[in-house]
């Protein structure tokens, strides 16, 4: 009865007209950002982030969730009509997307992808509306010391699933916790590695340094590449059949179970979930030969995994105050923006927030829904515009959003070379996620890691004391033995991996 | 630059830095542990350094082995020059901004960037870079309140 009490009001909340007309943009951006070659939501968020300082901290935060989960529906639009992923997880909507317009069926393509998104996201979201505040529950019995090894886990996982190369995804990670670091010291006041820069000494903008590896890198990266003008295969007729939407539902459940359970944890991202929805429908498709050529399922499978995938991503999020991936990494830099800390502890002290979040979710889904396959038509004049002429835009852009948060010259200074360093990660294949959870989660990992310490007088014995934190030790250990042992087989077999 | 050289100035870098970072984290370690029994404020960045080092040792070594010639910077002159202009377009805006200010800056960015990368006519590239300029400008400080970079001379 408490559950459907907070439920009600949670949408009471989000249907305050100015809350509305926030999610709304949101998700109209999201879309935006989401067809937009070169710009994910990562960066979206980043760069859209100072709008929202002058909102409060429910419509400022509704507007960011919905761009979030508004580029997985934007992004198969580009996939499907000019075979270019507008993001990253739309890349495996491509294989059939592309096909089905080329045959005359992008309409129908485009909708079978808006009706799985809708489907997959709000399951996702019902998921979400349960497990989070259960899991939000757990985590009070957490420590300091179970809290920094989650914490830990929660890296390593990531770590893993970053890239090919272990190595490279430690050092990049390691280079972020060590940029965190810079500056005064959050428990002792002193000043770390700053030589007596006041600018050092506030220490590198988190927002700044993302745009700079997701925007900026992204802009030198296609400069290098010739992105004229898009020709875009023709809308045609937009929806598809009864008897075809019923006979996708098993597909769309499918993902769903894919995308969520995956979401949750931390490192899978919505692009490898929708690889491996697709995988699944090819698997238990009975004609999968026909995988390619241009089937519904091989676009409803990838699109309803990494809606899902988005709406499982919030529940660590929201439990632990962990994000799972960049894009809510930067979700979580605006939380903390508002003087917010995600958490237990929010679902208690703050449930306004939190709940109102999730039921405007439920409404950017069905707007999105609504909006998407009549706005087709628009986004498709969006994409004809050159990235000749977008390119310098979003530079731009870029900018605004990395000075205006601290009104700081240095800050563009910061962007400036974490998109050189963006750069050479990508031509290096050197994963930027690391990086850019570990430039956030930074601060709190050191300070839960010197309390733990101080709690016990220095003692490293602290982080091995009850079951938990042993099973967490364990997890960890495992999971690098696991992981090096694959690459190390893989490397024997002649792979590409460490 | 070939891939492999990039791998190794990548890996020297990482060294460098965590080495950095250890090295100046022991004083702030070493004052500290006596104070409140716990670390102090450079133990954190001291392993964290030292895990770093070992990492970027073994990428190091692997960067070594690497045997892969091709080049880092693209080998068709007309997309390296399109690369290099656009490195230099974002390197001159953040360096001239303090200066000029954002309405001008900004403006001068979108300009050249339409001429010279994109090889537009001035008669559609300077018109239009204004527009946008003072569209944004309006949007985002005019009606969004948001404060955009302001140069010696106050705009």
């Amino acid at each position: 009865m408490d559950m459907i009490a907070t439920v009600l009001h949670a949408f009471q909340i989000a249907l305050d007209p100015l809350n509305f007309l926030w999610c709304t943009v949101g998700v109209v951006l999201g879309t935006f950002v989401g067809v937009l070659p070169g710009v994910g939501p990562t960066a979206g968020i980043a760069i859209l982030l100072p709008i929202t300082s002058m909102l409060a901290p429910i419509p400022g935060l509704i507007m960011l969730a919905g761009i979030y989960y508004g580029s997985q529906y934007g992004g198969s639009t580009t996939s499907i009509l000019v075979n270019m992923p507008g993001e990253v997880s739309s890349v495996v909507t491509c294989l059939d997307g592309y096909p089905l317009a080329r045959s005359g069926r992008a309409g129908q393509a485009l909708a079978v992808a808006a009706i799985s998104s809708f489907v997959a996201g709000t399951l996702g979201l019902v998921g979400l509306t349960f497990f989070a505040p259960f899991l939000a529950q757990f985590a009070f019995a957490l420590g300091m010391p179970e809290y920094f090894l989650l914490m830990v886990l929660a890296l390593t996982i990531m770590v893993n699933l970053a890239g090919k190369s272990l190595v490279k995804a430690m050092v990049s990670g390691g280079l972020g916790l060590l940029v965190t670091t810079i500056g005064l010291d959050a428990i002792t006041g002193s000043s770390r590695f700053a030589f007596g820069s006041p600018q050092l000494m506030g220490g590198m903008d988190f927002i700044a340094a993302t745009i700079g590896l997701f925007a900026i890198s992204e802009i030198l990266v296609n400069a290098e590449k010739d992105l004229g003008s898009i020709v875009a295969e023709k809308v045609g007729k937009l929806y598809p059949s009864w008897k075809e939407i019923i006979g996708l539902v098993p597909s769309m459940l499918r993902s769903t179970v894919v995308g969520f359970s995956l979401g949750i944890l931390p490192g899978i991202s919505p692009t490898i979930t929708s690889f491996l929805a697709y995988d699944l429908e090819k698997r238990m498709s009975k004609h999968p030969e026909r995988f390619g050529t241009g089937v519904l399922e091989g676009v409803a499978g990838p699109e309803g995994a990494n809606n899902a995938c988005t709406s499982g991503g919030f529940i660590p999020l929201m439990a632990f105050g962990i994000p799972p991936s960049p894009a809510l990494a930067v979700l979580l830099g605006a939380f903390m923006m508002y003087g917010l800390q995600p958490g237990a502890r929010m679902f208690q002290q703050q449930p306004d927030v939190l709940w109102g979040l999730i039921a405007s979710m439920y409404i950017g889904n069905v707007m999105l829904l609504i909006l998407n396959l009549p706005l087709v038509r628009l986004w498709v004049k969006i994409l004809e515009v050159p990235y000749r002429i977008l390119a310098p835009l979003i530079l731009v852009f870029c900018f605004i959003g990395a000075f205006s948060l601290r009104n700081n010259f240095f800050d563009l200074w910061t962007a400036c070379i974490f998109g050189f360093v963006g750069y050479f990660m990508k031509k290096l294949d050197i994963p930027a996620t690391p990086m850019v959870l570990c430039l956030i989660l930074g601060a709190n990992i050191e300070s839960l890691f010197r309390q733990s310490l101080t709690m016990s007088g220095g003692s490293l014995a602290v982080f091995a004391r009850g079951p938990f934190s042993v099973i967490l030790i364990a997890l960890i250990v495992l999971l690098l033995v696991v992981s090096l042992w694959q690459r190390s087989r893989i490397s024997k077999l002649g792979g590409d991996s460490d | 630059m070939s891939i492999r050289q990039a791998h190794l100035v990548a890996a020297v870098f990482s060294i460098l830095c965590g080495c950095f970072f250890v090295f100046f984290s022991i004083p702030i370690y070493e004052s500290s542990i006596g104070g409140g029994g716990g670390p102090g404020a450079g133990a954190f960045p001291f392993w964290i350094g030292l895990i770093t080092t070992f990492f970027g040792g073994i990428y190091l070594w692997q960067s070594l082995r690497n045997m892969d010639r091709d080049q880092f910077l693209p080998v068709e002159r007309r997309q390296r020059a399109v690369f290099l202009q656009t490195a230099v377009a974002i390197v001159a805006y953040v360096s001239l901004m303090p200066f000029l200010g954002f309405l001008l800056t900004s403006f001068l960015l979108l300009a050249g960037y339409l001429r010279w990368i994109g090889g537009y006519k001035l008669r559609f590239a300077l018109p239009f870079s204004l527009g946008v300029t003072v569209l944004l400008y309006y949007c985002f400080h005019v009606l969004l309140y948001i404060s955009l970079p302001r140069g010696l001379m106050g705009w």
